[in-house]
């Protein structure tokens, strides 16, 4: 028996009997393209860190938007 | 560079001056007489004509000298004693205006390599003294002198044909051209402005007296330079003087050099024969001394050998977040800074949405509508109608300051009359001051009562000059909005209601207009009209939008104010959340639907569901309440794959699904309550260290996934460890549903490589065996005890990781699992041993 990471992920359409191959209904926090080696065998999730210091509204309160904007460079 | 043409200089033997852009003489040339002008190309080569003169190749009187001062070619052109003007067309043909002393005509075209000459078949008899080459409608411009038909116009190809002629019974010396196409001939008396279209003056600025020699140039920004004698004016391109000045000799020449500056040349005085001019006031700056009069000028662009390769980015970009009635800004890369105008404005606990168009944020919260501006420098003046007969700038015209010189394109002005602000984008060095008289074209007029402030600012959303006659009136209350081919698009009151502002203008929301940009909103066109509650818009390309409803999807195609029409894509399901759309990189659109995860494949083929077969009570199990949830979906360009969140508003709480759009597979996700995730965007910054997945996350932190980081970070710095497992089975013990064995398990990890790469933490595993399928799975998700478990440790394929143990049942179950902190794992396969030992009891 050789078993290799169910790379097509969650799957609870058909019969628990019939599960089909690669998927699984197991999963949390893994992906099929891992973090270590970006290769299609599975792994951990990346995590999830801070990209600005700065705190939005000063507050422990919700990011309701995010977007960006080009301005245009006067030379 | 800069050329200069002039007199001989006896005791130096030179016709010919070139210059760097700063004055740094570069090389000099003899033509052995007289030079009057010069036109140089964009490869710095010069053209010269002058009085004729033998430079030791014959007589001559057009000179073509490369931007190293050697001679390329020169011609003898048709025998003329004297070439009093040239230019060249933008196929490098040359055009000269010439004396009679031989010929009948007074223009010649002569091909690139000098090979060919054709006379102009047309003429009066007089001089040429100056021609041009439109570079707006490709025709020929031919100014002579003194009689009828002084100044004329040539189809370029026949030579033959006059299109139109003006007659002044002035002599015409210099020739140039407006942005619209109107022409300027400065002649003995006036500068004239001509219709482009022969109909005639438009206007003219009368010299006051007559002179010989006047010159005129255009800059990039139509103001208009000439000479005449010992004056120098600066019009407008109305002709309105904004200065004039006198010199203490004759100028002969005025150009356009480097970087839109202006040169004059004339007489020798105080030593100097060139200046460069400040174009606020008119003042000449003593530039180059050539040693004898100089009756011509020109300038280039300078490519500097060997320099460093400047910045070709004309823009740059911010990120913009909004969180706790606050708006902030990327003020420089890697920094948020908090726009203090805005703060205490929005209401973040109602329904807000925001936009990017035209450099600014719209941003819609209701009744709330406001512009974050970040292209635009504002000014201000107590009035803005100064006086009687005075006009109010007009969206697009360009302002220049009085006393400044600085240019502004107007944008937005807040009132018709009275105190006015006015937003444009400045696009000179020059500042706006207070106290400055600003004009434009039409007469507009008004003083500045503050110095200008540049971005960004913060207003309230209104039509042009507040003037709700002319462009009707923004919305009383907005829940989104979005851009679409130039308009934006604004939805939500009432519910099934949407509106679009005229195309390149969002000041404008009138819909009583009749053209093809207009304003308008979908109630009054019937191909627009939808009924069902908009949930939101969804803008592809430039002549499609999606429009996602609450209970079915819609597509608009074309443009709305000219024939667009608005056709069905799923009446079957609608859209579940204004944040539940994304585009991959191939052009799919997804969308989280009441029936499911669709994917409308490039090129709007039919939907497509991916969860109804590998998930079908996603929907159900997502059991999306907008009233406590909030749900984004989000497209990382990063990883190739979506983001599916579900937060809970009060608490934070998410329940996430990573769908890999490489395998096709759908895995769930959770993440701390401080990660949340309430917004989302790909930030494409400039710079590629910011340039990644962002996520607007329930504790007021930006957020990005990081392949690098093995835990999630949590509001105050410290971290969380990330529970990861996977089930791998069920697994059939036996082919005919009896009985097997299971044993010898053995994991190989990621990594293990000797000298380099990352390694895999080690994992630790549960074995499951039961009866049926059913009992395995629902064993590993409870995490039930197991009938064996223990370790496999990394990295790569680790000695003593064989797990001898065995377990019995008709079906077994593997689950691998790491929840320790600042570890992450990677997994290559399990292997084990599988042996049927008999029947199910």
């Amino acid at each position: 028996m050789e078993i290799r990471f169910p790379r097509n992920g969650l799957h609870k359409g058909f019969g628990t009997e019939e599960q089909p191959q690669e998927t699984s209904r197991v999963l949390m926090n893994v992906r099929p393209y891992d973090v270590i080696g970006n290769m299609a065998r599975g792994g951990q999730r990346p995590g999830l860190k801070k990209a600005y210091t700065q705190q939005i509204g000063g507050d422990t309160l919700p990011i309701v938007a995010l977007l960006e904007v080009s301005v245009v460079v006067v030379e | 560079m800069i050329f200069v043409t002039g007199d001989r200089d006896a005791g130096n033997a030179r016709t010919v001056w070139a210059y760097e852009d700063d004055g740094t003489p570069a090389w000099y040339y003899d033509t052995a007489d007289a030079t009057y002008k010069c036109v140089a190309d964009a490869y710095n080569n010069v053209f010269i004509v002058g009085k004729k003169g033998d430079d030791g190749d014959g007589d001559k009187n057009l000179w073509k000298l490369n931007q190293a001062g050697t001679k390329v070619n020169s011609l003898y052109v048709q025998d003329e004693a004297v070439v009093y003007d040239v230019v060249l067309d933008e196929d490098g043909n040359v055009f000269i205006a010439k004396g009679t002393a031989t010929a009948t005509y007074q223009a010649t075209k002569i091909s690139p390599d000098f090979s060919t000459e054709t006379e102009f078949a047309a003429g009066n008899l007089n001089t040429g003294n100056a021609i041009m080459a439109s570079a707006i409608d490709g025709h020929i411009y031919e100014g002579s002198g003194g009689f009828a038909d002084d100044f004329r116009k040539f189809d370029k190809d026949s030579l033959s044909t006059e299109l139109f002629d003006e007659d002044e019974s002035e002599t015409c010396y210099g020739i140039a051209e407006l942005s619209d196409g109107n022409v300027l001939a400065a002649m003995g008396e006036n500068l004239y402005c001509y219709a482009n279209d022969g109909s005639g003056e438009v206007w003219h600025y009368a010299f006051g007296a007559a002179y010989t020699n006047t010159r005129v140039v255009v800059d990039s920004d139509d103001n208009i330079y000439v000479s005449f004698n010992k004056y120098l004016a600066r019009l407008d391109s109305d002709g309105n003087e904004i200065w004039k000045t006198t010199h203490a000799d004759v100028l002969y020449g005025v150009a356009v050099a480097f970087d839109d500056s202006i040169i004059v040349c004339g007489a020798r005085t105080g030593g100097y024969t060139v200046w460069d001019v400040t174009v606020a006031t008119g003042a000449l700056v003593d530039f180059i001394d050539t040693g004898t009069i100089a009756r011509g000028v020109c300038g280039t662009g300078t490519v500097a050998a060997g320099g460093a390769i400047a910045d070709s980015r004309k823009f740059t970009k911010k990120l913009v977040a909004i969180g706790n009635r606050e708006v902030w800004y990327e003020s420089t890369p890697g920094t948020m800074t908090e726009l203090a105008a805005a703060t205490g404005t929005l209401n973040t606990s109602a329904a807000l949405m925001a936009t990017e168009a035209a450099q600014k944020v719209f941003i819609v919260n209701g009744t709330t509508k406001k512009v974050v501006d970040f292209g635009n420098t504002k000014i201000a003046t107590n009035d803005i109608l100064l006086a009687p007969g005075t006009a109010i700038p007009t969206r697009g015209q360009k302002l220049t300051g009085g006393t400044s010189g600085a240019l502004m394109i107007v944008d937005l002005i807040t009132a018709s009359d009275g105190a006015c602000s006015v937003y444009g984008f400045r696009y000179s060095t020059a500042t706006f001051a207070t106290g400055e008289t600003v004009t434009g074209t039409g007469g507009v007029s008004f003083v500045l009562n503050a110095n200008e402030v540049a971005p960004p600012h913060y207003y309230n959303w209104i039509t042009y000059a507040a003037d709700t006659t002319t462009y009707g009136s923004v919305p009383e209350k907005i829940t989104g909005v979005a851009l679409y081919a130039g308009r934006i698009l604004a939805w939500g009151h009432p519910p099934y209601e949407w509106y679009a502002t005229r195309q390149m203008n969002p000041w404008d929301f009138n819909n009583g207009a009749t053209d093809d940009a207009r304003a308008l909103f979908a109630s009054n066109t019937s191909a627009l009209r939808i009924g069902d509650t908009v949930v939101t818009a969804i803008p592809y390309k430039d002549d499609i939008c999606v429009w996602g409803c609450a209970n079915s999807l819609w597509c608009l195609i074309g443009n709305p104010a000219a024939g667009g029409t608005i056709q069905e894509l799923d009446l079957t399901c609608g859209l579940l959340s204004a944040n539940a759309h994304a585009w991959d990189n191939k052009e799919n659109l997804f969308l989280i639907t009441t029936s499911g995860l669709l994917v409308v494949p490039r090129g709007f083929g039919p939907p497509e569901n991916l969860t109804e077969v590998r998930y079908p009570q996603f929907i159900s199990d997502l059991a999306f309440d907008a009233s406590i949830h909030r749900l984004t979906l989000t497209y990382d360009r990063q990883h190739n794959g979506l983001i599916i969140c579900r937060t809970v508003l009060a608490t934070g709480e998410s329940t996430a699904w990573w769908f890999d759009l490489r395998s096709n597979g759908l895995f769930p996700e959770q993440y701390p309550n401080d990660c949340g995730m309430f917004s989302s965007h790909y930030y494409a910054a400039i710079s590629p260290d910011y340039r990644k997945t962002l996520i607007g996350c329930n504790d007021g932190y930006i957020r990005e996934y990081a392949a690098a980081t093995k835990n999630d970070t949590l509001f105050d710095d410290t971290t969380q460890a990330i529970d990861s497992y996977v089930g791998l089975g069920p697994i059939p013990m036996s082919p005919k549903s009896g009985e097997g064995q299971l044993s010898n398990l053995h994991a190989t990890l990621a990594g293990g490589l000797s000298g380099g790469g990352d390694d895999s933490s080690s994992v630790g595993f549960q074995v499951y065996a039961e009866d049926t399928a059913e009992e395995v799975i629902s064993k590993m998700v409870n995490g039930s005890a197991p009938k064996a478990g223990g370790t496999f440790t990394g990295p790569g394929r680790m000695r003593g990781n064989k797990h001898t143990q065995k377990v019995r049942g008709s079906f077994a179950g593997v689950k691998l699992r790491n929840d320790t902190a600042s570890q992450t794992w990677a997994f290559e396969k399990l292997t084990g041993d599988v042996k049927p030992t008999g029947r199910a009891k």
